[in-house]
């Protein structure tokens, strides 16, 4: 890593997919501030698997359901683009392809599966791997950088923690509804 | 219906009777065989997946002279509904009605302060620090809006909040206290019914600093016994330094100008002064976003006066705090929630109807629960045999006494059988004759040893009468009295002398005076030298002693005679404990923790009479107008 800029990113878009049992997946996209503090949330209704396309896509599907389906529709929305993307979820991954900001990858500590992420940039942040996915005329340093600073603050895996609860909760109301 | 799949639309349709079918296949070759469009929904396009398809790309023979079919199928991804949430910087709370330390407790953009100013305690651990523990707000079940409830949903965890940059506290709140704060700050209605020694006022107070600083409310009224206006202003200074806060105080004039003028930010007032100002507390151009009541077990009884006066009182947000939200049976909890949440309970509800209703309105947590290193609370009986002199007292008394009550015939009343009672248990206590007691012989032999190991003790009583005796036999632990006889003004001042003066080895404080909202945790006994009529007085004494920041395990030694009234009453005390857990946990059918009439009457082996019978709550009050 070269030596830290004096830039830090001003806000984050945590971003994941929940899968909701019988209805499909959903998923959320919570921009924060580099305190933390929430400036806006998406969630999207949820997507049923469809077998068609999944013969389609083949392996391909998920990425595709994930990234230009579920995360664009979410991005589209977002009124103040943040600085990085970050997801824990690598099948949204296909996106660095769809966005001109960077992308991180917060591969969970508990992943059962190891990600691949060979070529790609990566420090460890509290025995959580994180991945530089893209840069996008970011330094890498400045990412990492920004990315400490939050973590300081927060804990990498906790703004998920409010995507998924929110979205239970988001579904909860509109079920009771 | 999903439409994941938007083909174009060089086919024909069939059997759509849409202007734009959501689903279309092309057939790119105009020259092979016309094949019926398929127009598909979702399940149609896997049924022709799943069987037109093989047909049709089976239908066509290699030796054929035309093209093959091409069937093809853009993909071309569904619009995918979502929903957004912006946040604002004050979120639900209304503009206009911004504090004047309203900041930016929630703004996104905040920039990093410096550290808030803090009184003089310890700000060691005060510094932002990585979070931990993961507390959420969490909406109320009457937060009905979706945008209100992922409002506090999607907040960093409290910990993060207030991690010393934007707020500082003396010191880190525990898990539990941090849950208390998420449990307050979105309600409108609560009861807070923390064991006592948990930290009730603390928990509130860093709630209400936070909701003033969200600019969520700018106006709050707190009521509490007289005894703790003080306690209260000591903690807002601890915990809340920059929220102004006044007590309502004075004579008549000088209280008018406080409920009319006064400009704090937090106002303070008595239980006891409500009655008198009830046209200035309750007059309509007074209204509080938030009023609270400290102790608010002292409303249990929806009709009395103060209670009506605190019913009346404008107000947005209504919470209560009480360790013992069930003193005597469910209709206690009637009457607070008369005030928190009226309408959410009533009497003849039951026990499972009423926990069902309270659900989402109360919070308790019993330190057994929540402070597993809590150091430990030994009970010890101290079962003494009256002395000779005592003996032929009581004996006497007890004879004369039940005769006397017989004879009343049907003109007895309970009120006359508690009369014996306080009669022998002043026995018990001392001999009126000659002033001889076993109770003061035990004390002053533990004393000693309380002394001896360099701690400090608290002696409880019922009487001051009997306190004053107790404090003319340990002059030499040179004792400090605290009870209703000594005026408010010195109550202050004598902790202070009896927590730093090393040679003030003993406090005797009476029920009434001492039982609530007092910081005595650096004593390490506890004697209860005469047991008063309620246990969950008798735990709220204890507490004093055992709580939060206790230095070690707390002794407390109930001193009872044997073969007496005190025996008796022991008894049904017990008894009276186990049904409190009862009634605020699973039990279908919460006994009453008053003693029944029976109970009362078989103190004695009376038979009931047919006569008027005096409520036990009503009784309670005798007794402790006794005392």
């Amino acid at each position: 890593m070269t030596q830290a800029t004096n830039h830090p990113l001003q806000s984050f878009g945590f971003m994941t997919v929940v899968e909701l049992p019988s209805l499909g997946h959903c998923g959320g996209l919570l921009v924060v501030s580099r305190i933390g503090r929430p400036i806006e949330f998406h969630c999207t209704a949820p997507v049923a698997t469809n077998r068609a396309q999944q013969i389609m896509y083949g392996e391909t599907y998920s990425g595709f359901l994930f990234s230009d389906q579920i995360g664009m529709a979410l991005i589209d929305k977002a009124k103040n683009r943040p600085s990085v993307f970050i997801t824990d979820c690598s099948e949204m991954l296909p996106l660095t392809e769809l966005i001109d900001n960077p992308l991180v990858f917060a591969e969970p500590v508990d992943s059962e599966t190891e990600f691949d992420g060979s070529g790609l940039e990566h420090f460890d942040l509290s025995g959580q791997s994180v991945y530089c996915v893209n840069h996008r005329g970011t330094e890498a340093a400045a990412i990492s950088q920004g990315v400490h600073e939050f973590a300081s603050r927060l804990p990498l895996d906790e703004p998920f923690e409010r995507i998924r609860q929110a979205i239970e909760e988001a579904h909860s109301v509109l079920r009771a509804a | 219906m999903d439409q994941y799949f938007k083909l174009t639309e060089s086919l024909n349709h069939r059997g759509s009777s849409t202007d734009k079918p959501p689903n279309q296949l092309i057939r790119q070759d105009a020259a092979v065989p016309k094949i019926e469009p398929v127009v598909l929904d979702t399940n149609s396009w896997n049924r022709a997946i799943e069987a037109q398809l093989p047909d049709l790309l089976s239908s066509w023979k290699a030796e054929s002279p035309a093209k093959p079919p091409v069937v093809s199928a853009r993909f071309k991804g569904r619009r995918i509904k979502t929903t957004s949430y912006y946040f604002s910087e004050t979120g639900p709370a209304k503009r206009g009605n911004r504090s004047a330390i309203a900041a930016n407790l929630f703004d996104p953009y905040a920039p990093e302060p410096s550290a808030e100013p803090v009184g003089e305690k310890s700000k060691a651990d005060s510094k932002a620090k990585r979070v931990t523990t993961r507390t959420r707000m969490k909406a109320p079940a009457d937060v009905i809006k979706l945008e209100d409830r992922l409002f506090y949903l999607l907040q960093p965890p409290l910990e993060n909040l207030l991690d010393g940059k934007t707020m500082e506290f003396p010191f880190e709140p525990f898990p539990f206290q941090y849950a208390g704060i998420a449990f307050l700050f979105p309600r409108n209605s609560a009861i807070l019914a923390d064991e006592m020694g948990l930290g009730k006022t603390m928990q509130t107070i860093a709630t209400v600093r936070m909701l003033l600083r969200a600019g969520f409310i700018k106006s709050v009224l707190i009521i509490c016994p007289k005894p703790l206006v003080t306690n209260w202003q000591r903690e807002f200074k601890s915990w809340a330094p920059e929220i102004t806060v006044a007590a309502i105080k004075g004579n008549q004039h000088q209280r008018a100008w406080h409920w009319k003028t006064e400009s704090a930010m937090v106002k303070l007032a008595n239980y006891e002064l409500l009655t008198r100002d009830e046209a200035l507390v309750t007059a309509p151009e007074n209204e509080y976003d938030l009023v609270i009541l400290d102790e608010a077990q002292r409303i249990k009884n929806k009709a009395n006066a103060t209670s009506e006066v605190v019913h009346r009182i404008n107000r947005k947000r209504s919470w209560a705090l009480t360790g013992t939200p069930i003193e005597n049976g469910v209709e206690d909890l009637v009457g607070i929630c008369e005030f928190a949440a009226k309408g959410a309970v009533s009497s003849g509800m039951t026990a499972r109807e009423m926990r069902v209703r309270v659900k989402d309105l109360i919070l308790r947590r019993t330190k057994d629960l929540v402070m597993k290193d809590m150091p430990p609370r030994l009970m010890r009986d101290a079962e003494l045999d009256l002395s000779p002199e005592q003996q032929i007292s009581y004996d006497g008394a007890e004879k004369d006494g039940v005769l006397r009550l017989n004879d009343m015939g049907d003109e007895l009343t309970i009120k006359h059988v508690f009369e014996l009672v306080l009669r022998l248990k002043q026995i018990c206590n001392f001999d009126p004759a000659t002033g001889m007691s076993s109770k003061i012989e035990r004390l002053k032999a533990d004393m000693e040893e309380v002394a001896a190991s360099g701690q400090k003790a608290i002696v409880f009583s019922q009487w001051v009468d009997s306190l004053e005796v107790i404090g003319k036999q340990l002059t030499v632990h040179r004792p400090l009295e605290y009870h209703g006889r000594i005026p408010s003004k010195q109550r202050d001042p004598i902790l202070k002398e009896f927590k730093e003066n090393p040679d003030r080895k003993v406090l005797l404080m009476s029920y009434g005076a001492g039982a609530v909202g007092l910081n005595l945790q650096f004593c390490r006994y506890v004697f209860l030298f005469d047991r008063w009529w309620n246990p969950a007085i008798e735990d709220q004494a204890i507490n004093r002693a055992h709580r939060i920041g206790a230095a070690g395990s707390v002794t407390i030694t109930r001193m009872i005679m044997a073969g007496t009234i005190e025996q008796r009453i022991h008894q049904i005390l017990e008894e009276k404990r186990e049904l409190f857990r009862e009634i605020l946990s699973d039990g279908d059918a919460p006994a009453k923790r008053g003693l029944s009439r029976n109970e009362i009457f078989g103190l004695f082996d009376l038979t009931t009479p047919k006569g008027k019978i005096t409520p036990v709550n009503e009784v309670e009050d005798e007794l402790g107008k006794a005392a």
